[in-house]
């Protein structure tokens, strides 16, 4: 048996002259939480459509655990649960009903839904509301009621099309523990997308950066840390940059970010450029994701 | 089993509006009796014993045309197409699923009507045949309608498209009022509109009174009516792998 949930290979997707996914190559471990990563319009969710069996690839070929999303359309199915992004939730229905609900869709006996539904009203922390219909919820808990019915199906295969866009920061962690949750609950395989990287360093075992309908990079996050020679970034408000001696710079207008190997490096910039605000802080996935697709300036 | 169950969640989903927004229920019984009475008024008792059976076909080709083709629309704009399309429901498991789950809207019209047939001592015969054209004039209804919104590349406000469609094969051809108003030949002309015909085939059992010829031309009608919306919508109803 595969141990690979999610294999890709020169995948993409063409509608008319616009190529909106070029190629995507890659592969999940099966039972990790994977991000698919980039900004908006780079082909995450037309990426994620494809792996969904939603649309045709026009070039290369996906796999879910192992079945083609072409040939082996119905097996995928069988396998999958789908959170499409912009989902508009009817307003008629209560958290209750749309879990339960769902998860008979998915062939779930009345009884099983009803208490597989109660429980993860539990564990998104729906149940003040879980009888109240959706006209009358925040967008916030609409989002978790979604999430809840995905997370619930037991799929072997679970994808969230930017679960956590929108929300508040507590129903954002709230969202993403969840997400964690399943994972270990269930053993399922979860493929979110997000252009919030705080977020894939939060949660993911791995990470696919995507840029411009291209898979430009992935591993765990630890991996793609190490992609970068730097370890520490400065951000200094109201310097001249002429202080900076030729070292490289990213200009965010009224500050500029410099990435440094060391904190002394650091700690020298802020000394050479005489700055009253600054801040050091460790790199990030931003910061690899910026090197890697901007580049350095 | 599980199919089943996958049969009765639709149901179960698409149920939820019609028990949450119960006045239009009340809407579809006072509309069904306000006709009856407009007939009733105009016409007396054999306008009723016909317009009853009538109504029980047309209502089931409006669930159709209206009901069926503005969810599909709706569940492409909210997503819900593609959440479904990404699980192991199969087109007909939907379809079922939400035509037994949006049921009971057009049922509140009908069953009281039948009651009222059978109390009122007409024929039940009619009212078996009205039934029996059901499954035709919903299907009908329904492919007329879904090769028509699922064309549309940003369905957007699909009450604009099924709505006209509703009023201009409902009202305006022979359907509540007699085809003989018109005179020969647009009289038979009138029996390539799928209402119309259904409505003429439901007062010829009525009356007694056909000419082969409109039989025929009648069933040829429906015939070719189910066969060319069928194909029209299977060439456009794509599961997936789009």
């Amino acid at each position: 048996m595969t141990t690979i949930a999610v294999e890709t290979s020169d995948l993409g997707k063409r509608f008319g002259d616009f190529w909106a996914v070029k190629s995507a190559t890659f592969s999940i471990k099966r039972g990790c939480v994977a991000v698919l990563a980039g900004p908006n319009g780079a082909g995450k969710t037309t990426t994620v459509r494809m792996l969904t069996t939603v649309l045709k690839p026009s070039k290369g070929y996906a796999r879910i655990e192992g079945f083609d999303v072409v040939k082996d359309y119905l097996e995928v199915r069988k396998r999958i649960a789908y959170m499409p992004q912009d989902y508009g939730i009817p307003g008629d229905i209560t958290p209750y009903e749309f879990i339960k609900y769902s998860l008979m869709m998915k062939g779930f006996s009345y009884f099983t839904a009803r208490r597989e539904a109660k429980k993860w009203i539990d564990l998104l922390g729906l149940r003040q509301v879980a009888n109240r219909s959706g006209w009358v919820l925040s967008g916030g808990e609409r989002r978790k009621m979604i999430v809840a019915a995905t997370l619930a199906s037991n799929a072997d295969v679970i994808f969230l099309d930017e679960p956590t866009a929108g929300l508040d920061v507590e129903s954002k962690y709230s969202v993403l523990r969840a997400i964690k949750e399943a994972s270990k609950q269930t053993g399922s395989t979860i493929l979110l997308t997000t252009h919030m990287l705080e977020e894939a360093q939060l949660i993911a075992d791995q990470v696919v950066f995507v840029n411009s309908g291209v898979v430009v990079t992935t591993g765990t996050p630890r991996e793609l840390l190490g992609k970068i020679p730097y370890k520490y970034k400065v951000i200094l408000e109201a310097v001249d940059k002429k202080c900076l001696n030729g070292t490289k710079y990213i200009d965010l207008g009224d500050k500029i970010m410099v990435w440094t190997k060391s904190i002394d490096e650091a700690r020298q910039i802020t000394d050479e450029c005489k700055s009253y605000n600054y801040s050091i802080r460790e790199t990030t996935l931003e910061d690899v994701y910026l090197y890697i697709v901007g580049g350095e300036k | 089993m599980k199919s089943l169950w996958r049969v009765l969640g639709v149901a179960g989903f698409y149920s939820v509006w019609i028990r949450r927004q119960w006045m239009w229920i009340i809407q579809s019984i006072v509309f069904a009796f306000s006709i009856v009475l407009i007939v009733y008024g105009w016409v007396g008792v054999e306008g009723v014993r016909t317009i009853i059976p009538i109504w029980i076909v047309i209502s089931m080709w409006g669930f159709g045309l209206n009901i069926v083709g503005q969810n599909v629309g709706y569940e492409r704009i909210s997503r819900e197409w593609e959440r479904v399309i990404a699980s192991q429901l199969t087109v007909s498991e939907y379809f079922t699923g939400m035509i037994l789950g949006m049921l009971p809207l057009e049922l509140a019209s009908i069953l009281p009507l039948v009651a009222v047939a059978v109390l009122w001592g007409f024929d039940i015969k009619l009212i078996l045949v009205a039934v029996a054209l059901t499954p035709l004039s919903t299907a009908i209804g329904a492919f007329l309608s879904l090769s028509i919104v699922l064309r549309i590349k940003n369905p957007m406000n699909i009450s604009a498209i099924t709505n006209p469609l509703y009023v201009l094969t409902v009202f305006l051809p022979p359907v509540f009022y007699p085809s003989t108003v018109f005179p020969e030949p647009v009289r038979t002309l009138t029996l390539c509109i799928p209402t119309a015909t259904f409505a003429e085939i439901i007062r010829s059992f009525a009356t007694g009174i056909y000419l082969s010829r409109q039989v025929y031309l009648g069933g040829l009608s429906i015939l070719t009516w189910l066969i060319v919306t069928a194909i029209a919508t299977k060439r456009v109803l794509k599961w997936g792998l789009e």
